[in-house]
Protein backbone atom coordinates (compact mmCIF):
# COMPACT_ATOMS: atom_id res chain seq x y z
CA UNK A 1 0.00 0.00 0.00
CA UNK A 2 1.61 3.33 -0.95
CA UNK A 3 1.66 5.68 2.10
CA UNK A 4 -0.38 8.88 1.65
CA UNK A 5 0.48 10.95 4.32
CA UNK A 6 -0.54 14.35 3.71
CA UNK A 7 -3.30 16.34 5.55
CA UNK A 8 -5.72 17.64 3.84
CA UNK A 9 -7.91 20.51 5.26
CA UNK A 10 -10.77 22.87 4.20
CA UNK A 11 -9.71 26.49 4.11
CA UNK A 12 -12.82 28.18 2.62
CA UNK A 13 -16.65 27.08 2.19
CA UNK A 14 -19.88 28.60 1.58
CA UNK A 15 -23.19 27.71 1.18
CA UNK A 16 -26.39 28.98 -0.29
CA UNK A 17 -29.64 27.69 0.98
CA UNK A 18 -32.94 28.28 2.06
CA UNK A 19 -32.21 29.06 5.39
CA UNK A 20 -29.56 31.40 4.36
CA UNK A 21 -26.67 31.89 2.19
CA UNK A 22 -24.28 32.29 4.34
CA UNK A 23 -22.55 29.89 7.13
CA UNK A 24 -23.10 32.90 10.08
CA UNK A 25 -26.49 32.80 9.47
CA UNK A 26 -27.48 29.42 8.49
CA UNK A 27 -25.67 28.46 11.86
CA UNK A 28 -27.64 30.75 13.44
CA UNK A 29 -31.27 29.64 12.35
CA UNK A 30 -30.43 26.18 12.70
CA UNK A 31 -29.85 26.47 16.47
CA UNK A 32 -32.66 28.86 17.12
CA UNK A 33 -34.69 25.77 15.89
CA UNK A 34 -35.85 27.81 12.66
CA UNK A 35 -36.92 25.91 9.57
CA UNK A 36 -37.31 26.92 5.96
CA UNK A 37 -39.98 24.27 5.28
CA UNK A 38 -43.65 25.37 4.49
CA UNK A 39 -46.40 25.04 1.75
CA UNK A 40 -45.84 26.63 -1.58
CA UNK A 41 -48.74 28.19 -3.48
CA UNK A 42 -47.53 27.40 -7.03
CA UNK A 43 -46.56 24.00 -6.18
CA UNK A 44 -50.74 24.02 -4.79
CA UNK A 45 -52.25 25.70 -7.75
CA UNK A 46 -50.31 22.90 -10.23
CA UNK A 47 -52.14 20.23 -8.07
CA UNK A 48 -49.09 18.42 -6.34
CA UNK A 49 -49.51 16.06 -3.64
CA UNK A 50 -47.28 17.48 -1.05
CA UNK A 51 -46.73 20.87 -1.37
CA UNK A 52 -43.81 21.70 1.32
CA UNK A 53 -40.71 22.11 0.56
CA UNK A 54 -37.81 24.13 1.51
CA UNK A 55 -36.83 26.23 -1.17
CA UNK A 56 -34.72 29.79 -1.27
CA UNK A 57 -36.76 32.72 -2.13
CA UNK A 58 -35.67 35.45 -4.73
CA UNK A 59 -33.23 33.33 -6.62
CA UNK A 60 -32.39 35.26 -9.61
CA UNK A 61 -30.55 32.88 -12.37
CA UNK A 62 -30.50 32.72 -16.09
CA UNK A 63 -33.14 30.42 -17.57
CA UNK A 64 -32.13 26.65 -16.70
CA UNK A 65 -29.49 27.75 -14.64
CA UNK A 66 -30.38 27.60 -10.94
CA UNK A 67 -27.77 24.98 -10.13
CA UNK A 68 -24.97 26.67 -11.89
CA UNK A 69 -25.99 29.96 -9.90
CA UNK A 70 -25.96 27.92 -6.11
CA UNK A 71 -23.04 26.53 -7.27
CA UNK A 72 -21.05 29.95 -8.28
CA UNK A 73 -22.48 31.99 -5.42
CA UNK A 74 -21.04 29.18 -2.89
CA UNK A 75 -18.08 28.80 -4.39
CA UNK A 76 -17.35 32.89 -4.64
CA UNK A 77 -17.42 32.65 -0.43
CA UNK A 78 -15.72 29.99 0.08
CA UNK A 79 -12.85 31.16 -2.34
CA UNK A 80 -12.90 34.15 -0.37
CA UNK A 81 -13.00 32.86 2.75
CA UNK A 82 -9.62 30.38 1.93
CA UNK A 83 -7.66 33.56 0.80
CA UNK A 84 -6.48 32.10 -1.83
CA UNK A 85 -5.69 34.43 -4.93
CA UNK A 86 -5.88 32.79 -7.51
CA UNK A 87 -8.13 29.47 -7.75
CA UNK A 88 -6.26 28.48 -11.69
CA UNK A 89 -4.89 25.46 -10.51
CA UNK A 90 -7.26 24.20 -8.49
CA UNK A 91 -8.97 21.01 -9.45
CA UNK A 92 -12.87 21.08 -9.44
CA UNK A 93 -14.94 18.18 -7.99
CA UNK A 94 -19.03 19.25 -8.11
CA UNK A 95 -21.84 16.60 -7.20
CA UNK A 96 -25.42 16.84 -8.36
CA UNK A 97 -28.18 14.36 -9.02
CA UNK A 98 -29.27 15.18 -12.67
CA UNK A 99 -28.26 19.25 -13.44
CA UNK A 100 -30.93 21.45 -14.19
CA UNK A 101 -33.39 19.87 -13.44
CA UNK A 102 -35.67 22.48 -15.18
CA UNK A 103 -34.06 21.61 -18.47
CA UNK A 104 -35.20 18.33 -18.64
CA UNK A 105 -38.85 19.43 -17.94
CA UNK A 106 -38.12 22.22 -20.61
CA UNK A 107 -37.49 19.30 -22.92
CA UNK A 108 -40.40 17.41 -22.36
CA UNK A 109 -42.88 20.23 -23.73
CA UNK A 110 -41.34 19.42 -26.99
CA UNK A 111 -39.13 22.68 -26.92
CA UNK A 112 -35.06 22.52 -28.30
CA UNK A 113 -32.83 22.60 -25.60
CA UNK A 114 -29.00 20.90 -25.81
CA UNK A 115 -29.46 18.85 -22.42
CA UNK A 116 -25.98 17.60 -22.16
CA UNK A 117 -24.92 21.35 -21.47
CA UNK A 118 -27.70 21.15 -18.80
CA UNK A 119 -26.17 17.94 -17.09
CA UNK A 120 -24.23 18.00 -13.58
CA UNK A 121 -20.93 18.83 -15.78
CA UNK A 122 -22.63 21.69 -16.91
CA UNK A 123 -22.38 23.22 -13.27
CA UNK A 124 -18.91 22.04 -12.85
CA UNK A 125 -18.16 23.05 -16.22
CA UNK A 126 -19.34 26.91 -14.93
CA UNK A 127 -17.25 27.44 -11.99
CA UNK A 128 -14.44 26.51 -14.27
CA UNK A 129 -15.10 29.18 -16.57
CA UNK A 130 -15.89 31.66 -13.79
CA UNK A 131 -12.08 31.44 -12.45
CA UNK A 132 -10.52 30.36 -15.76
CA UNK A 133 -9.73 27.28 -14.72
CA UNK A 134 -7.94 24.76 -17.03
CA UNK A 135 -8.26 21.36 -15.30
CA UNK A 136 -11.38 19.41 -16.82
CA UNK A 137 -13.47 19.20 -13.68
CA UNK A 138 -15.06 16.41 -12.88
CA UNK A 139 -18.86 16.03 -12.07
CA UNK A 140 -20.36 13.23 -10.03
CA UNK A 141 -23.84 12.37 -10.72
CA UNK A 142 -24.20 9.77 -7.71
CA UNK A 143 -27.42 11.30 -6.48
CA UNK A 144 -28.25 12.11 -2.20
CA UNK A 145 -24.45 11.50 -1.49
CA UNK A 146 -23.19 13.19 -4.40
CA UNK A 147 -21.53 15.85 -1.93
CA UNK A 148 -19.32 13.29 0.34
CA UNK A 149 -18.16 11.38 -3.30
CA UNK A 150 -17.22 14.99 -4.96
CA UNK A 151 -14.94 15.65 -1.62
CA UNK A 152 -13.87 12.14 -1.47
CA UNK A 153 -12.72 13.19 -4.59
CA UNK A 154 -10.36 15.90 -3.88
CA UNK A 155 -9.27 14.27 -0.84
CA UNK A 156 -7.80 11.61 -3.19
CA UNK A 157 -6.56 14.13 -5.76
CA UNK A 158 -4.78 15.94 -3.16
CA UNK A 159 -3.18 13.18 -1.22
CA UNK A 160 -1.98 11.86 -4.45
CA UNK A 161 -0.48 15.48 -5.44
CA UNK A 162 -2.85 15.45 -8.81
CA UNK A 163 -3.57 18.74 -7.91
CA UNK A 164 -2.74 22.00 -5.65
CA UNK A 165 -5.53 22.48 -4.39
CA UNK A 166 -9.20 21.90 -4.74
CA UNK A 167 -12.63 23.05 -5.05
CA UNK A 168 -15.07 20.51 -4.58
CA UNK A 169 -19.04 20.28 -3.22
CA UNK A 170 -22.40 19.58 -4.13
CA UNK A 171 -25.00 21.55 -5.44
CA UNK A 172 -29.01 21.39 -6.58
CA UNK A 173 -31.92 23.42 -7.54
CA UNK A 174 -35.30 23.27 -6.79
CA UNK A 175 -36.99 20.37 -9.14
CA UNK A 176 -40.49 19.98 -10.07
CA UNK A 177 -39.36 16.10 -11.49
CA UNK A 178 -37.69 15.26 -8.01
CA UNK A 179 -41.19 16.47 -6.20
CA UNK A 180 -42.99 14.70 -8.17
CA UNK A 181 -40.88 11.41 -8.40
CA UNK A 182 -40.33 11.20 -4.50
CA UNK A 183 -44.20 12.00 -4.41
CA UNK A 184 -44.97 9.31 -6.51
CA UNK A 185 -42.73 6.93 -5.01
CA UNK A 186 -44.59 7.82 -1.39
CA UNK A 187 -41.20 9.23 0.34
CA UNK A 188 -42.76 12.54 0.55
CA UNK A 189 -44.16 14.27 4.09
CA UNK A 190 -46.88 16.36 3.41
CA UNK A 191 -45.90 18.06 6.07
CA UNK A 192 -42.75 18.72 8.51
CA UNK A 193 -39.85 16.14 7.87
CA UNK A 194 -39.06 14.43 11.05
CA UNK A 195 -35.72 12.04 11.39
CA UNK A 196 -35.45 9.45 13.61
CA UNK A 197 -39.01 10.58 15.23
CA UNK A 198 -42.07 8.21 15.94
CA UNK A 199 -44.34 10.34 13.81
CA UNK A 200 -42.06 11.13 10.71
CA UNK A 201 -43.99 10.69 7.87
CA UNK A 202 -41.13 10.93 4.92
CA UNK A 203 -38.61 13.41 3.47
CA UNK A 204 -39.21 16.99 2.35
CA UNK A 205 -37.28 18.10 -1.03
CA UNK A 206 -34.95 21.04 -0.40
CA UNK A 207 -32.36 22.54 -2.85
CA UNK A 208 -29.11 24.67 -2.50
CA UNK A 209 -25.32 24.47 -2.66
CA UNK A 210 -21.73 24.17 -0.64
CA UNK A 211 -18.88 24.36 -1.88
CA UNK A 212 -15.30 24.40 0.11
CA UNK A 213 -11.34 25.10 -0.57
CA UNK A 214 -9.35 22.05 0.30
CA UNK A 215 -5.85 22.16 0.26
CA UNK A 216 -2.49 20.27 1.58
CA UNK A 217 -2.24 21.45 5.26
CA UNK A 218 1.24 22.39 4.54
CA UNK A 219 0.10 24.21 1.47
CA UNK A 220 -2.12 26.03 3.75
CA UNK A 221 0.12 26.81 6.34
CA UNK A 222 2.81 27.77 4.26
CA UNK A 223 0.42 30.74 2.29
CA UNK A 224 -0.75 31.94 6.03
CA UNK A 225 -4.45 30.41 5.88
CA UNK A 226 -6.39 28.97 8.62
CA UNK A 227 -7.78 25.84 8.20
CA UNK A 228 -10.98 24.96 9.42
CA UNK A 229 -11.21 21.68 9.72
CA UNK A 230 -9.14 18.38 8.22
CA UNK A 231 -10.87 15.59 6.07
CA UNK A 232 -9.61 12.33 7.31
CA UNK A 233 -11.45 9.87 4.98
CA UNK A 234 -13.94 8.02 3.63
CA UNK A 235 -15.78 4.83 2.99
CA UNK A 236 -18.17 3.92 -0.04
CA UNK A 237 -20.35 1.04 0.02
CA UNK A 238 -23.59 0.14 -2.20
CA UNK A 239 -25.64 -2.33 -0.89
CA UNK A 240 -26.65 -4.01 -4.24
CA UNK A 241 -30.31 -5.31 -3.10
CA UNK A 242 -32.98 -2.42 -4.42
CA UNK A 243 -33.16 0.55 -6.48
CA UNK A 244 -34.52 2.87 -3.93
CA UNK A 245 -34.68 0.84 -0.69
CA UNK A 246 -31.79 0.63 1.61
CA UNK A 247 -30.87 -3.10 3.28
CA UNK A 248 -33.31 -3.30 6.07
CA UNK A 249 -30.51 -4.29 8.78
CA UNK A 250 -28.55 -1.29 7.01
CA UNK A 251 -25.49 -3.61 6.82
CA UNK A 252 -23.87 -1.44 3.94
CA UNK A 253 -24.61 1.23 5.61
CA UNK A 254 -22.04 0.21 8.64
CA UNK A 255 -19.57 -0.98 6.14
CA UNK A 256 -19.29 2.25 4.79
CA UNK A 257 -18.83 3.45 8.38
CA UNK A 258 -16.42 1.05 9.00
CA UNK A 259 -14.39 1.80 6.17
CA UNK A 260 -14.24 5.39 6.74
CA UNK A 261 -12.89 4.49 10.17
CA UNK A 262 -10.66 1.63 9.19
CA UNK A 263 -9.47 3.92 6.51
CA UNK A 264 -8.29 6.62 9.11
CA UNK A 265 -7.32 3.83 12.10
CA UNK A 266 -9.70 6.48 14.04
CA UNK A 267 -11.60 3.67 17.26
CA UNK A 268 -15.36 4.43 17.10
CA UNK A 269 -15.21 5.66 20.73
CA UNK A 270 -13.75 8.77 19.27
CA UNK A 271 -16.52 9.96 17.23
CA UNK A 272 -17.98 13.17 18.95
CA UNK A 273 -20.94 13.26 16.56
CA UNK A 274 -22.74 11.88 14.00
CA UNK A 275 -24.58 14.25 11.38
CA UNK A 276 -26.93 11.51 10.25
CA UNK A 277 -28.41 11.18 6.76
CA UNK A 278 -32.07 11.46 8.76
CA UNK A 279 -34.16 11.75 5.59
CA UNK A 280 -36.96 11.35 8.01
CA UNK A 281 -38.46 7.99 6.01
CA UNK A 282 -39.41 4.76 7.72
CA UNK A 283 -37.34 2.61 5.81
CA UNK A 284 -34.05 4.82 5.75
CA UNK A 285 -34.21 6.32 9.18
CA UNK A 286 -34.52 2.52 10.82
CA UNK A 287 -31.76 0.97 8.59
CA UNK A 288 -29.60 4.20 9.58
CA UNK A 289 -30.29 3.69 13.26
CA UNK A 290 -29.36 -0.13 13.05
CA UNK A 291 -26.34 0.81 10.94
CA UNK A 292 -25.07 2.66 13.81
CA UNK A 293 -26.04 1.01 16.85
CA UNK A 294 -23.73 -1.64 15.09
CA UNK A 295 -20.86 -0.10 14.74
CA UNK A 296 -20.93 1.91 17.82
CA UNK A 297 -22.06 -1.13 19.47
CA UNK A 298 -25.04 0.24 21.16
CA UNK A 299 -23.01 3.38 22.43
CA UNK A 300 -24.02 5.61 19.68
CA UNK A 301 -22.40 8.95 19.92
CA UNK A 302 -24.93 11.81 19.89
CA UNK A 303 -26.57 12.50 16.42
CA UNK A 304 -28.54 14.98 14.42
CA UNK A 305 -29.77 15.37 11.01
CA UNK A 306 -30.66 18.75 9.15
CA UNK A 307 -33.80 17.69 6.85
CA UNK A 308 -36.16 18.52 9.16
CA UNK A 309 -35.01 22.34 8.87
CA UNK A 310 -33.57 22.61 5.32
CA UNK A 311 -35.29 19.82 3.59
CA UNK A 312 -32.92 17.10 1.73
CA UNK A 313 -30.88 18.69 -1.06
CA UNK A 314 -30.34 15.74 -2.90
CA UNK A 315 -26.87 15.70 -4.53
CA UNK A 316 -25.88 18.84 -2.42
CA UNK A 317 -27.23 17.47 0.45
CA UNK A 318 -24.03 15.92 2.15
CA UNK A 319 -21.91 19.14 1.01
CA UNK A 320 -24.45 21.49 3.27
CA UNK A 321 -24.37 19.00 5.95
CA UNK A 322 -20.48 18.69 5.77
CA UNK A 323 -20.41 22.66 6.15
CA UNK A 324 -22.44 22.48 9.33
CA UNK A 325 -19.98 19.47 10.41
CA UNK A 326 -17.15 21.79 9.91
CA UNK A 327 -18.93 24.87 11.50
CA UNK A 328 -19.83 22.49 14.35
CA UNK A 329 -16.11 21.78 15.25
CA UNK A 330 -15.46 25.90 15.05
CA UNK A 331 -18.02 26.62 17.81
CA UNK A 332 -17.71 23.35 19.38
CA UNK A 333 -21.18 22.99 19.29
CA UNK A 334 -23.88 20.40 17.98
CA UNK A 335 -27.16 21.81 16.23
CA UNK A 336 -30.45 20.51 17.05
CA UNK A 337 -32.67 18.05 14.81
CA UNK A 338 -35.58 20.23 13.82
CA UNK A 339 -38.45 17.79 13.83
CA UNK A 340 -37.32 15.26 16.30
CA UNK A 341 -39.80 15.25 19.24
CA UNK A 342 -40.17 11.76 19.69
CA UNK A 343 -37.87 9.54 19.27
CA UNK A 344 -39.10 6.31 17.38
CA UNK A 345 -38.45 3.29 19.42
CA UNK A 346 -37.27 1.61 16.59
CA UNK A 347 -34.51 4.16 16.08
CA UNK A 348 -32.58 4.28 18.91
CA UNK A 349 -30.18 6.71 18.53
CA UNK A 350 -29.31 10.02 20.53
CA UNK A 351 -30.89 12.63 18.36
CA UNK A 352 -30.22 15.85 19.64
CA UNK A 353 -33.12 18.17 19.89
CA UNK A 354 -31.56 21.49 21.45
CA UNK A 355 -28.31 22.77 21.06
CA UNK A 356 -25.40 21.06 23.20
CA UNK A 357 -22.05 22.67 23.56
CA UNK A 358 -19.15 19.81 23.18
CA UNK A 359 -15.95 18.86 22.91
CA UNK A 360 -15.98 18.07 19.40
CA UNK A 361 -12.51 16.44 17.56
CA UNK A 362 -13.93 13.57 15.34
CA UNK A 363 -17.27 13.98 13.17
CA UNK A 364 -18.93 11.21 10.96
CA UNK A 365 -20.96 12.75 8.05
CA UNK A 366 -22.92 10.04 6.41
CA UNK A 367 -24.87 10.13 3.44
CA UNK A 368 -26.76 7.44 1.37
CA UNK A 369 -28.65 7.55 -2.22
CA UNK A 370 -30.86 5.32 -3.91
CA UNK A 371 -29.23 2.61 -6.11
CA UNK A 372 -28.00 1.93 -2.62
CA UNK A 373 -25.07 4.05 -2.19
CA UNK A 374 -23.58 4.67 1.08
CA UNK A 375 -21.23 7.07 2.20
CA UNK A 376 -19.48 8.33 5.22
CA UNK A 377 -17.11 10.92 5.42
CA UNK A 378 -14.80 11.51 8.43
CA UNK A 379 -13.82 14.61 9.45
CA UNK A 380 -11.78 16.32 12.82
CA UNK A 381 -10.49 19.44 13.77
CA UNK A 382 -7.15 20.72 12.53
CA UNK A 383 -4.49 20.13 14.90
CA UNK A 384 -1.11 21.11 13.55
CA UNK B 1 -21.81 -6.44 -30.64
CA UNK B 2 -18.52 -8.11 -29.19
CA UNK B 3 -16.86 -9.79 -26.99
CA UNK B 4 -13.37 -9.45 -26.70
CA UNK B 5 -10.94 -11.96 -24.65
CA UNK B 6 -7.47 -11.22 -25.15
CA UNK B 7 -6.85 -13.88 -22.54
CA UNK B 8 -8.76 -17.03 -21.36
CA UNK B 9 -10.73 -14.70 -19.08
CA UNK B 10 -13.18 -12.46 -20.37
CA UNK B 11 -12.06 -8.75 -19.20
CA UNK B 12 -13.39 -6.51 -21.75
CA UNK B 13 -16.60 -6.13 -23.51
CA UNK B 14 -18.11 -3.87 -25.86
CA UNK B 15 -21.32 -3.66 -27.65
CA UNK B 16 -24.10 -1.76 -29.38
CA UNK B 17 -27.11 -2.16 -27.69
CA UNK B 18 -30.21 -1.50 -29.63
CA UNK B 19 -32.60 1.90 -28.36
CA UNK B 20 -34.64 1.47 -25.82
CA UNK B 21 -35.41 3.67 -22.14
CA UNK B 22 -32.52 3.45 -19.10
CA UNK B 23 -33.62 0.41 -17.36
CA UNK B 24 -34.51 -2.35 -20.61
CA UNK B 25 -31.11 -1.05 -22.33
CA UNK B 26 -29.56 -1.91 -18.36
CA UNK B 27 -31.50 -5.07 -18.74
CA UNK B 28 -29.78 -6.35 -21.60
CA UNK B 29 -27.06 -5.27 -21.16
CA UNK B 30 -26.41 -6.82 -17.75
CA UNK B 31 -27.62 -10.26 -19.47
CA UNK B 32 -24.82 -9.94 -21.62
CA UNK B 33 -22.23 -9.42 -18.75
CA UNK B 34 -23.58 -12.29 -16.84
CA UNK B 35 -23.03 -14.74 -19.91
CA UNK B 36 -19.80 -12.91 -20.71
CA UNK B 37 -18.08 -12.61 -17.34
CA UNK B 38 -20.21 -14.41 -14.17
CA UNK B 39 -20.29 -12.76 -10.73
CA UNK B 40 -17.20 -11.24 -9.48
CA UNK B 41 -15.22 -13.32 -7.52
CA UNK B 42 -14.91 -10.68 -4.46
CA UNK B 43 -18.28 -8.69 -4.71
CA UNK B 44 -17.47 -6.51 -2.04
CA UNK B 45 -14.23 -5.77 -2.93
CA UNK B 46 -15.03 -4.77 -6.49
CA UNK B 47 -16.09 -1.02 -7.36
CA UNK B 48 -17.38 0.13 -10.10
CA UNK B 49 -16.78 3.33 -11.97
CA UNK B 50 -19.75 4.43 -14.47
CA UNK B 51 -19.43 7.53 -16.89
CA UNK B 52 -21.84 8.41 -19.45
CA UNK B 53 -22.57 11.40 -20.91
CA UNK B 54 -26.26 11.11 -20.33
CA UNK B 55 -27.37 8.86 -17.80
CA UNK B 56 -30.99 9.59 -16.98
CA UNK B 57 -31.61 12.14 -19.29
CA UNK B 58 -34.14 10.13 -21.73
CA UNK B 59 -35.70 8.74 -18.50
CA UNK B 60 -36.19 12.23 -17.09
CA UNK B 61 -38.18 13.92 -20.36
CA UNK B 62 -40.37 10.47 -20.76
CA UNK B 63 -41.41 10.98 -16.88
CA UNK B 64 -42.02 14.46 -17.21
CA UNK B 65 -43.80 14.22 -20.42
CA UNK B 66 -46.12 11.96 -17.97
CA UNK B 67 -46.35 14.11 -15.52
CA UNK B 68 -47.73 16.80 -18.37
CA UNK B 69 -49.77 14.74 -19.47
CA UNK B 70 -51.69 12.94 -16.90
CA UNK B 71 -50.79 15.28 -13.72
CA UNK B 72 -48.33 14.88 -10.72
CA UNK B 73 -50.34 12.22 -9.27
CA UNK B 74 -50.41 9.77 -12.56
CA UNK B 75 -46.92 9.56 -13.23
CA UNK B 76 -45.44 6.35 -13.55
CA UNK B 77 -43.41 5.72 -9.91
CA UNK B 78 -41.67 3.14 -11.27
CA UNK B 79 -39.82 5.31 -13.77
CA UNK B 80 -38.87 8.10 -11.79
CA UNK B 81 -35.66 6.08 -9.92
CA UNK B 82 -34.43 6.46 -13.48
CA UNK B 83 -34.53 9.44 -14.19
CA UNK B 84 -31.38 9.81 -11.34
CA UNK B 85 -27.82 9.43 -13.30
CA UNK B 86 -26.74 6.71 -11.13
CA UNK B 87 -29.81 4.65 -11.77
CA UNK B 88 -27.77 2.58 -14.47
CA UNK B 89 -24.39 2.30 -12.16
CA UNK B 90 -26.75 0.48 -9.17
CA UNK B 91 -28.44 -1.77 -11.60
CA UNK B 92 -25.34 -2.83 -12.73
CA UNK B 93 -24.44 -3.50 -9.03
CA UNK B 94 -28.06 -5.48 -8.05
CA UNK B 95 -27.28 -7.99 -11.18
CA UNK B 96 -23.26 -8.69 -10.46
CA UNK B 97 -24.29 -8.09 -6.19
CA UNK B 98 -21.34 -5.66 -6.54
CA UNK B 99 -20.96 -4.26 -3.07
CA UNK B 100 -18.13 -1.62 -3.51
CA UNK B 101 -17.58 1.63 -4.32
CA UNK B 102 -20.26 3.17 -6.83
CA UNK B 103 -18.87 5.89 -8.99
CA UNK B 104 -21.18 7.65 -11.27
CA UNK B 105 -19.55 10.75 -13.46
CA UNK B 106 -21.21 12.78 -15.85
CA UNK B 107 -18.88 13.20 -19.05
CA UNK B 108 -16.91 11.75 -22.39
CA UNK B 109 -13.48 10.56 -22.87
CA UNK B 110 -12.21 13.87 -21.85
CA UNK B 111 -13.03 12.64 -18.19
CA UNK B 112 -11.73 8.96 -18.40
CA UNK B 113 -8.10 10.12 -17.09
CA UNK B 114 -9.39 10.71 -13.82
CA UNK B 115 -11.80 7.68 -13.31
CA UNK B 116 -8.19 5.63 -13.79
CA UNK B 117 -6.60 8.34 -11.39
CA UNK B 118 -9.45 6.95 -8.71
CA UNK B 119 -9.38 3.39 -9.60
CA UNK B 120 -5.58 3.35 -9.44
CA UNK B 121 -5.53 5.03 -6.03
CA UNK B 122 -8.89 2.97 -4.83
CA UNK B 123 -6.74 0.01 -5.61
CA UNK B 124 -3.02 0.84 -4.00
CA UNK B 125 -5.03 1.63 -0.78
CA UNK B 126 -6.58 -1.76 -0.89
CA UNK B 127 -9.97 -0.36 -1.04
CA UNK B 128 -10.81 -2.39 -3.79
CA UNK B 129 -9.36 -5.37 -5.77
CA UNK B 130 -11.24 -4.85 -8.50
CA UNK B 131 -12.11 -2.57 -10.43
CA UNK B 132 -15.06 -2.55 -13.42
CA UNK B 133 -14.69 0.43 -15.74
CA UNK B 134 -18.17 1.17 -17.35
CA UNK B 135 -18.88 3.71 -20.14
CA UNK B 136 -22.38 3.80 -21.26
CA UNK B 137 -23.90 6.69 -23.71
CA UNK B 138 -27.42 5.88 -24.37
CA UNK B 139 -29.13 6.56 -27.91
CA UNK B 140 -31.14 9.57 -27.70
CA UNK B 141 -33.98 8.55 -30.68
CA UNK B 142 -35.33 5.47 -31.52
CA UNK B 143 -32.64 5.20 -34.84
CA UNK B 144 -29.66 5.54 -32.32
CA UNK B 145 -28.43 2.90 -30.50
CA UNK B 146 -26.65 2.53 -27.06
CA UNK B 147 -22.40 2.08 -26.50
CA UNK B 148 -21.07 0.35 -23.74
CA UNK B 149 -17.98 -0.72 -22.76
CA UNK B 150 -16.40 -2.19 -19.48
CA UNK B 151 -13.06 -3.52 -18.59
CA UNK B 152 -12.05 -5.08 -15.23
CA UNK B 153 -9.08 -3.63 -13.77
CA UNK B 154 -6.92 -5.48 -11.13
CA UNK B 155 -3.78 -3.67 -10.99
CA UNK B 156 -1.15 -0.68 -11.23
CA UNK B 157 0.24 -2.11 -14.69
CA UNK B 158 -3.40 -2.43 -16.49
CA UNK B 159 -4.49 1.08 -14.82
CA UNK B 160 -1.15 2.59 -16.41
CA UNK B 161 -1.89 1.13 -19.79
CA UNK B 162 -4.97 1.98 -20.19
CA UNK B 163 -3.90 5.55 -18.98
CA UNK B 164 -1.51 5.70 -21.38
CA UNK B 165 -3.88 5.06 -24.64
CA UNK B 166 -6.64 7.63 -22.93
CA UNK B 167 -4.08 10.11 -22.80
CA UNK B 168 -2.73 9.47 -26.37
CA UNK B 169 -3.74 10.98 -29.32
CA UNK B 170 -4.32 8.03 -31.25
CA UNK B 171 -7.74 8.18 -31.19
CA UNK B 172 -8.17 12.13 -30.00
CA UNK B 173 -9.19 13.25 -26.26
CA UNK B 174 -12.22 14.02 -27.14
CA UNK B 175 -15.68 12.34 -28.48
CA UNK B 176 -18.00 9.79 -25.75
CA UNK B 177 -16.05 7.27 -23.56
CA UNK B 178 -17.98 4.01 -24.10
CA UNK B 179 -16.87 5.05 -28.73
CA UNK B 180 -13.32 5.84 -27.45
CA UNK B 181 -13.06 2.22 -24.60
CA UNK B 182 -15.10 0.79 -27.82
CA UNK B 183 -12.32 1.63 -29.98
CA UNK B 184 -9.49 0.29 -27.75
CA UNK B 185 -11.41 -2.71 -27.36
CA UNK B 186 -12.06 -3.13 -30.81
CA UNK B 187 -8.11 -2.41 -31.66
CA UNK B 188 -6.79 -4.48 -29.13
CA UNK B 189 -8.76 -7.64 -30.60
CA UNK B 190 -7.67 -7.23 -34.13
CA UNK B 191 -4.02 -7.07 -32.70
CA UNK B 192 -4.87 -10.49 -30.83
Amino acid sequence: MKPYSASIVITGMGVATPLGTNVPDLWAKLLAGQTAARSWADLESEGYRSTYACRIDALEHPPFRRGQQLALAATATAIRQSGISSPKNAGIFIGSTLGESAAFEYAATGQPIDLHNHGVKSIANAIAAQYEIASVPTALATACAAGNYAIGMALRALKQGRISMAIAGGAEPFSRLAMVGFSRSRAMSNQYCRPFDANRSGMLLGEGAALFVLERAEDALARGATPLAEVVSLGLTCDAYHPVAPLPDGAGMYRAIQLALQTAEVLPESIDWVNTHGSGTRLSDVAEAQALNRVFDGKVPTCSGSKGALGHALGAASAIELALCVQGIQAQTLPPTFGHEQSDPACNIPCLQQPLAAKIQYVLNCAFAFGGLNSALLIRSWKP
Amino acid sequence: METISPTSKPRSYFAQIPFADEKETLDSANTMLLKAFGKPIDPVGTGIYLISSNAGFYSSVAFWKEVLDKGPGLANPERFPWTLANAPCGAIARAFGIQGPNYTFNGSAIDLPVLLEQIDFDLSQQLISCAWLVAIDFGAFSNESTSFAVLVLTDHAEVSWISNYVSSDEFGTGGLASEKLGNLLMCKSSRH
